[in-house]
Formats: structure tokens, sequence, C-alpha cells
């Protein structure tokens, strides 16, 4: 994941050296792979994790650094340009198979002037290695890589009936993608369609059909969480992987898609645009955070040594966890749900051994023991031939 | 055999049938004894003169044949005569054969290196690994190299469709069936069968789908290590590994472990030491990338989801695990550019290390 250093500022205060910044990345889990100066900016390349894809957007990388350094995490705000009318009084959502997407946002913006974007626009988006599109397309891109929430802009002229369906493709649909590509889709894949046809397939690839384009001025932001397994079948099944379906397969954050719509929307009003009232959310069944357990000697058993129970306590915390002292020594730590990788007593020692720093463990030699087992098997032993050498194909 | 060869006084078939055969049996015995050009010669005298050969003796029994008989009796000596001809031509043929003679030996010509063979070096340094970890009281088990799924990665803890798959790119052989990507199935097998204390290491060939670089092999070796006991802790890891690195190399190396993710750890650490060919002084440092430090160990405490698949209680036990590339590290302690050397069986190379 690329991290640009003037973004992580956005969201807090940076105040050392870049030497230091570096390091404190490096240990607490986010290696930084390579780095590399570009328009006065410095371009971080971060190994992320396969379980952390809270991690693969700025506002991430920022919370960790924020919990590691003690600082406070901005405050964004994002001012509206909006109209009278409701969302839902121009658009309607509905979720036909929701065990694929449990939950879709839209909201829809007017008057928008599409053209290029402007400068400070432009450079963010490059920076990550992408390509500038246009303004509305760079304003969906800069929330993907701002937030790691993946969202999707369609012109809402092009939507059949202003009609926004999720469900499983039909037998013999088909769908040319923003890249040209013909995709035929298969009952399995989850599609957004409109009231005839499917115009994306969702969470991977828009449609060409719906695309925003220079003569488009109304646009229906599409904010929603999608299953991760479904994305991921989809992604392999038609051998494409984009910013957005690679961030849904590890999982996104359920309780994100309103916040992300109506950060796009007040980007779009420096373009012109205006949003409707509010954010059309459907969301049938709301789920709910998940609880555990976390017991103050466990750490010390795990980890070999006391841990200050209000280190424990700060940690958690600042990375946006929930702590209630239950009783001495025991707390029920509310996860927040863009942690998907939080879902048990250990995964929460691993978050406070991390920021209490790995290298501040002390190092032990295990009690002596002698395990008498096992006896490799014969094959494997070296056997020295004629010559004197030693086979390597063992 | 008692009867008589030169009996003279035969007069059926039977018998003379007989007769041809014995000779036939005689002359085998004796052709084998044939050493010179003298012994040929009496042979074929004893059998082929004209005057009192053995064959002109059975022609002149013929007389005392059956008229009717007589046809088919010719044709037995002549069949008798054609072969004892035939094998004292090609004898005559070997005897006539010159022996080579020292006169034909170039004792100009440069004298043939013969090259003797040595350790490879990786079988080298895994006996190196393998001897720090014995002392420590480690066992060595194996497994195989053909591994299902579920030992190689249901067991351990990767979620079925899960991206983190992605990171151990994997050549399977059928739907369930796959090369091992990592030596970790093998902790599964061991503590299926093994209650605790468990103290193992496993070295072994492992798979992945790669092109050939640098740093990259289809096939390598890996070593992985496990322990699980009552209060095993996170120091006890750091411990562990830290005396590994420090006698394997030798020297005073700086050493740091940092967070890092596998599904089958938790909490899980990399391990890094610092650059061994710039110590972190160089930015463009070719083997460290200018970042000054290299990853060697992938190590955590078992996860407890681990632990309960195979019936641990995690409660009760705890335990860690690590696991290094055997290759890799043999890279940066021999200081070796390019993994392939390893594996191009050059003799110039391979036989450098034995002398180490």
């Amino acid at each position: 994941m690329k991290v640009s250093l003037n973004w992580i500022k956005d969201y807090i205060k940076i105040s050392f050296s870049l030497p230091r910044l570096i390091d404190k990345l490096d240990m607490i889990g986010l290696l930084v792979e390579s780095r590399e100066e570009r328009e006065g900016d410095i371009i971080l390349d971060i190994e992320t994790h396969a379980n952390r894809p809270d991690t693969l957007g700025h506002l991430g990388i920022a919370r960790e650094l924020a919990a590691a350094f003690g600082l406070p995490l901005k405050e964004q705000k994002w001012p509206l340009a909006e109209i009278e009318q409701k969302t839902s009084d121009i658009a309607d959502i509905q979720i036909w198979d929701d065990d694929l997407c449990p939950r879709y946002c839209g909201i829809v913006v007017r008057d928008i002037q599409v053209g290029p974007s402007p400068d400070w626009l432009r450079k963010k988006i490059e920076a990550m290695g992408s390509k500038s599109v246009n303004n509305v397309v760079d304003v969906t891109n800069y929330v993907l890589f701002s937030t790691a929430h993946p969202i999707h802009a369609f012109d809402l002229d092009k939507l059949a009936g202003g009609k926004i369906i999720v469900r499983r493709a039909k037998k013999g649909e088909s769908l040319k993608s923003l890249d040209g590509e013909d995709i035929r889709l298969t009952s399995e894949m989850l599609v957004i369609a409109d009231k005839v046809k499917p115009v994306a397939l969702a969470g991977v690839i828009g449609g060409e059909g719906s695309a925003v384009g220079e003569e488009t001025h109304d646009v229906f932001i599409e904010s929603a969480y999608f299953d991760p397994v479904s994305i991921r079948k989809t992604g392999k099944k038609v051998s494409i992987q984009t910013d957005a379906s690679y961030r849904f397969e590890r999982g996104a954050d359920i309780s994100f898609p309103p916040h992300a719509a109506l950060m796009a929307a007040s980007l779009l009003s420096q373009f012109g645009g205006k949003s409707t009232k509010e954010v059309l959310d459907v969301y049938p069944k709301p789920r709910k955070n998940k609880t555990i357990v976390l017991r103050h000697n466990r750490i010390s058993k795990l980890l070999g040594l006391e841990i200050d129970e209000d280190f424990t306590f700060r940690t958690l915390s600042s990375l946006g966890f929930q702590v209630e002292n239950q009783q001495q020594g025991v707390w029920q730590v509310k996860i927040p749900f863009f942690r998907v990788d939080i879902e048990r007593e250990a995964d929460l020692v691993e978050e406070v051994a991390r920021f209490y720093g790995y290298e501040k463990i002390p190092a032990e030699i295990p009690p002596p023991g002698r395990d008498r087992t096992h006896k490799r098997s014969e094959k494997s032993e070296n056997k020295q031939d004629a010559t004197g050498s030693l086979p390597l194909w063992i | 055999m008692a009867r008589k060869i030169k009996g003279r006084t035969l007069s059926n078939m039977k018998d003379f049938k007989l007769k041809i055969e014995d000779y036939k049996g005689a002359f085998r015995k004796s052709v084998a004894q044939v050493k010179d050009k003298k012994s040929l010669h009496e042979l074929r005298n004893l059998y082929l003169s004209r005057k009192r050969g053995h064959l002109r003796l059975l022609f002149d029994e013929l007389k005392t044949l059956k008229p009717d008989e007589k046809p088919k009796a010719g044709q037995l000596i002549n069949g008798l005569k054609s072969y004892i001809q035939k094998r004292l031509q090609s004898i005559e043929k070997k005897l006539q054969t010159p022996k080579k003679t020292l006169k034909e030996i170039d004792l100009t010509l440069p004298g043939r290196e013969r090259y003797w063979g040595a350790p490879h070096p990786v079988v080298l340094f895994q006996e190196e690994i393998e001897k720090i970890f014995l002392t420590m009281g480690f066992s060595i088990a194996d497994g195989p190299e053909i591994e299902t799924d579920y030992y190689n990665f249901g067991a351990l803890n990767f979620p079925p469709h899960h991206p983190a798959r992605d990171d151990w790119d994997t050549l399977y052989i059928s739907d369930d069936l796959l090369l091992r990507t990592h030596t970790s199935p093998v902790q599964i097998r061991v503590m299926e069968k093994q209650k605790p204390p468990i103290r193992i290491i496993n070295p072994g060939k492992v798979f992945r789908k790669e092109a050939p670089d640098p740093t990259h092999l289809p096939m390598f070796f890996q070593l992985e290590g496990l322990v699980v006991d009552r209060d095993i802790t996170f120091a006890h890891l750091k411990g562990t590994l830290e005396y590994f690195l420090k006698t394997l190399f030798q020297e005073k190396i700086n050493i740091r472990f940092r967070p890092a993710f596998f599904p089958f750890t938790e909490p899980s650490a990399e391990v890094d030491i610092e650059c061994t060919v710039c110590k972190g002084k160089n930015k463009n440092c070719r083997v460290c990338g200018g970042e000054g430090w290299m990853e060697i160990l992938g190590s955590g405490m078992v996860d407890p989801q681990v632990l309960k698949n195979v019936n641990i209680d995690p409660e009760q036990y705890s335990g860690f695990a690590f696991g290094l590339g055997i290759d890799r590290t043999a890279m940066f302690a021999y200081e070796i550019q390019d993994m392939r050397y390893f594996y191009e069986n050059d003799l110039r190379f391979i036989r450098q290390f034995a002398l180490k």
C-alpha cells in the first residue's frame, strides 16, 4: 500500500523525523519496504497484511500512528451543498440478495461539472500510482485511498427507472465493464442492476454503460458492504482484481458506508454538485459489534511479562476499541467494525504487545527439557556415497 | 555316463542318436578348455582328421545301419560336423585378435582429474542449524511433501477463500491435494499424535508457484520449529530464536522482532537481522535494499484455534512456532547473491563449502 506523508498529515500532526516515523511503522507491524520523494511529498510503500483491510487507507495508517505516538486523530468535516429533495425521491434501492450485500447506501449529487481534476486531487491520485480520470472518478478513488472504503459513481441518467437493484445475475446476462471487456455473468455473481439490466459487477468493477463521462450532470454514489467470500470468488472467476475488490474481499467496514457517501458528496460540491438531503441507507439486518473478554493475567501469561493495566486500557482505546472494566483485571472490549481481524482474546493480546513494543519483551530461554519422541526417518539421513558427496535429493 | 563312445557294434538308430549327442557333449567340454593354437589344432584333429577323426569313424559306422536309416543318420553326422567347424572357427578368430601392447599408451597426454564430490552447502547448513536445536533438546520430525488442503491450510487456521492464501502461491495436484507450501503441516501431524510437552524441529522441501529469480525458487528448503508446554511465553520465543541466531552467525549480530501476520500464530512476529553486508550503512545495498534489515524468520505464539484443531486446550497449554528458509539463510550466512547457484550443481561452487 502506497502511503503519502502529506495525506497522513490530514489526520495527525507529525512533528518527528522521517527515520523515527519509519522505525515506528516497522515496529508496529507496518513494514516500510521502500520510500520515494515525489513533488514535495514522501511516498512510503508499506507491506500490509491480508487480515488488516483497515490499513489499506490513510485513515487506518494514521490511526495506528496516533495510537503509537499517543496523538489525537484530527476530525474531518464534510459540509454539503444540499437540495430540497431526499435521495429516496429520486432513486430507489432494493436489496434482493442480502446474504451477499447486507448493506447498501446511496446519495444523489446533481449539476456536477465533470472535467479534469484540480491539481491537489490529481496529485494525490497519481501519488497512489493510479491514473487521474476525471473529477468524479478521482473523488471516488480519493475516498477509497483515504478511508479504505471503496465507493462507485453511476451516471444517474443511465440508470433505467432511477432504480438500483442488488441481486444475483440471471442466466445469460452479461456486462461490458469499464475496461471495455465483456463479462459473462453467472448466477453466483452479485450485480448492481437497474430496472432492466446489470450496470456493475458488485464490488469488483463498474459497467461502461453507466460510467460517468463528460456529458454527465447527475451522479448516484454507491457506498455499500459486500460479502468478502462472494467478491473473492467472483473476482477469481472473471480474473479481475481492482482496488475495490482487493478491499472488499478482505472485509470492509460495515458501519462506514454512510460516511463514505457523505464524504464523496461533500467533495463533489467543489465541482458544483448539490446533494440530496440524506443518504438512503438500506441495512435490513443491522449487525452488532463483537465483544471480547480480555483477562489481564492472560496478557502476562502469553507474553511473559507484566504490562501495566493502564497501558492496556489506553492502547486499546486509542485504537478505537471500547474498553470497559468489568471487574478487577477483566475487561469487556467492544470491537469496532473496521477491525475484522480481532476475534479472540489472543488477538487483543497481540494489539497490546504490538504497541508495548516487541523489543521491550525480555528474551528468556525456555525451561530445560528434551523431546525424545521423534527419530527422523531413515530416508532423510544424509548418507555419504563412495565419492564422498552427499546427495541433495534425499 | 557309462556308455562307451567308441563302441563299434551299433545297429539301431536310437543308439546312433545318443552317440552323436555324446560326441557333441564331449566336444563342448573340450572346446571350453582351448587356450592356445596348439590345443585348438589337437582338438580339430581329434574330431575332424580325415583318417582317424571321430567323425570319420562315425561315417564308417553308417554301414552297420539299416539302409532306410542311413540318410537320416548321415544328416545327424553332418549337423554335428558343421557345429564343430563353426565353433572351432570362432575360437580361432578370438585367438588371432592381437592383445594391446604398452606401446599404444600415449604417455604425453595430460592426466585425467578425478572430481571428488562434497557435501552440498544446503545440506551442510541444514545440519548446522539442526545441531543448534538438538543441543536445546529439540527432536527432529518429518512429514509428507504431498499434503491435503486441510493440513496445509485448514488446520492452520486459513479460512477457505481468504486472501491470506495468496501469500502462499500453491501448486495443486487436485482440488484437495497439493505440494506443501510450508513445513507447517508437520506441526499439525505431530500435535495430533503427541501431547505436550512438544519440542520439535522439522526440516524439509517446500514448493511454491513462483518463477525462479535471485531470491525466489519454486522449490526450497524450510525448517520449522514448535514448542508446546504449560507456561510457554513470547519471551521464550524471543530467547530461543536469539540464542539460535547468535550461535548460527557466530558473531554479534543485531536482531529485531516486529509484528506480522500468519493465520496460525497470534501474536505473530517476523525476525530481522541487521544486514550482514552493509550493516545498515549503505543506502543502495543490494542485499537489504538499503533498509538495513533482512527478514530471516517468521514466528509467533501458536494460534489458540490451531491448538483447538488438534485437541490441545489453549487455556492449559501455550506454545510458539517459527520457520525459516534454509537456502535463504544460507545466502546471508555465506553472502551469496543468487539463490539459484545452489541448484545449478556447478562443482566449483558446491565443493567450496565442505572446506569451511
